[in-house]
């Protein structure tokens, strides 16, 4: 026997007509909401599921399905608890729309819409069958977009639709914002100046390889606390403006026995607030296994500029209003590995203030040269001169270099 | 083709000591030669005429205490 729920004038009465049925039990296994005599139904083999029905006759109706898939091995999810003795208890939720809409009404409160539960995954995976990462239509993929607020400190009510919020463990809120093409993880809750700009962010470690073994060598180079304390580690990590241009010269040029090299990132770039540098990351590729630079050192200040200018030396003369100038890193050996991201430790963290632009100064004191050098994966732009250098045989370099108006090494900045 | 490393050598070797005539990488050649006893235009115009083919972009080329350094890259 079919039941109607429009039979039932009053819905409110509705536990009380469930109370006397004692239950509902649809014996198919099936709930087809706004059912119609006429409607097609051959293609809806959901087994234990929903479907709300237009009523067409046609196809493209909304399905749902709740059930237990065992598509999953145990290497896929990894976590024990998933497993209940019988295969494991991923719950399945399909529709054969293109997008799922979860709207909340209500901003005041994080509990209003909970989708996702501590410790659960988004799997993007096989469903029933499917061949892992065959196609398009298993990578999972997340649509944010920016919203068009100018200086303001982010709150939950600031979400837009389509505006991505994170809440980490921590307790600390994060959310992206930014123009175009760029976008900034920025702290719910913490003071922004401006509007960030250009510059990605992520939360993502590099793939890169980690070098940098300290030597016993010698110090050389001016050092200054730039910590204060004030900013902490936050495990984020910032893009620069991603290039395929090679430069052999960067960030240390192994056809001379000494080079000296400085990049400018600016304020509009890193996007505002301070952060704490514990690392830097910078893209190689070329490089036979296990070519490595001995006697390396790594500076890092702040600086008004926003490019080199002309008659800069060295010894930074003419750079303007350089301040917290600080080896990060000292007299290391430079191992480049495998083409790709190479990751440095500092062994001074450098508190960037997140107003003024970083200066990076890379000392190459290696005091021989080899073949077997690759090169920096760089960044093409015409409009700032972000890079400079200097490089030469039998003693470390001083005075006038030149100044590079186009390329500069994709970095990553740890902080 | 591949660079003529050899015939390059010997003719490098008429005006200094050759250190290096080699692929550096895969996208590079290098080319250094200590104790130059002529210009720079001289050498350039015999190391181009054996790695343009293959290393079309002369992209550093220095003289300095007498030892010649040069990087030629592909296009």
């Amino acid at each position: 026997m079919k039941l109607f729920l429009s039979q039932i004038q009053d819905i409110d009465k509705m536990p009380y007509y469930l109370n006397r049925l004692g239950e509902l039990n649809i014996e198919d296994n099936n709930v087809i909401l706004n059912y119609q005599l006429s409607g097609n139904t051959s293609n809806k083999g959901i087994g234990g599921g929903l479907t709300i029905q237009d009523g067409d006759a046609l196809g493209s109706d909304v399905t749902f399905r709740i059930g237990s898939l065992n598509t999953l091995t145990d290497s896929d999810l990894n976590i024990s608890e998933y497993t209940n003795g019988s295969g494991y208890t991923n719950l399945g939720f399909v529709t054969e729309l293109n997008d799922i809409v979860l709207q909340n009404s209500s901003t005041s409160s994080m509990d209003g819409l909970r989708v996702i539960k501590e410790k659960d995954i988004i799997n993007g995976g096989t469903l029933s069958g499917e061949t892992a990462y065959s196609g398009s239509n298993r990578y999972l993929k997340f649509l944010v977009k920016s919203s068009e607020q100018t200086g303001v400190t982010p709150s939950v009510s600031d979400l837009l639709p389509g505006e991505l919020m994170l809440n980490i463990a921590d307790g600390k809120l994060f959310t992206l914002k930014g123009g175009s093409g760029n976008y900034e993880v920025i702290e719910i809750g913490s003071s922004i100046s401006n509007n960030p700009s250009s510059g990605t962010t992520s939360g993502t470690t590099s793939t890169g390889t980690t070098s940098g073994t300290t030597s016993t060598g010698t110090t050389s180079g001016t050092t200054s606390g730039a910590t204060s304390g004030a900013t902490s580690i936050q495990n984020l990590t910032w893009v620069s403006p991603y290039g395929t241009g090679n430069e052999e010269r960067y960030p240390a040029y192994g056809l001379y026995d000494y080079s000296h090299s400085m990049f400018i990132i600016r304020a509009s770039e890193i996007g505002s607030g301070s952060k704490l540098l514990h690392g830097l990351q910078i893209e190689m590729a070329g490089y036979n296994g296990g070519y490595t630079y001995t006697n390396q050192t790594i500076k890092l200040a702040h600086t008004s500029d926003l490019e080199f200018g002309d008659n800069v030396k060295v010894d930074l003369t003419n750079i303007n209003n350089i301040t917290n100038l600080t080896t990060v890193k000292d007299n290391f050996n430079w191992t480049v590995g495998a083409s790709g991201f190479q990751t440095i430790d500092f062994d001074t963290n450098f508190e960037y203030n997140g107003s003024d632009s970083l200066l990076i100064i890379w000392e190459n004191r290696d005091g021989n040269w080899n073949s077997g050098f690759g090169w920096a994966e760089c960044w093409f732009d015409n409009t700032y001169v972000d890079s400079w250098f200097k490089y030469q045989d039998n003693s470390y370099p001083s005075g006038y270099g030149t100044k590079d108006l186009s390329y500069r090494p994709n970095f990553k900045l740890n902080y | 083709m591949a660079v003529d490393k050899i015939n390059l050598e010997i003719e490098l070797n008429n005006y200094g000591n050759v250190v290096v005539c080699d692929e550096n990488n895969i996208k590079s050649f290098i080319v250094v030669v200590e104790n130059i006893i002529t210009d720079v235009t001289t050498i350039k115009t015999i190391i181009d005429g054996y790695v343009v083919n293959d290393f079309q972009v002369l992209k550093d080329i220095r003289l300095s205490d007498g030892k010649l350094k040069c990087l030629y890259v592909k296009s």
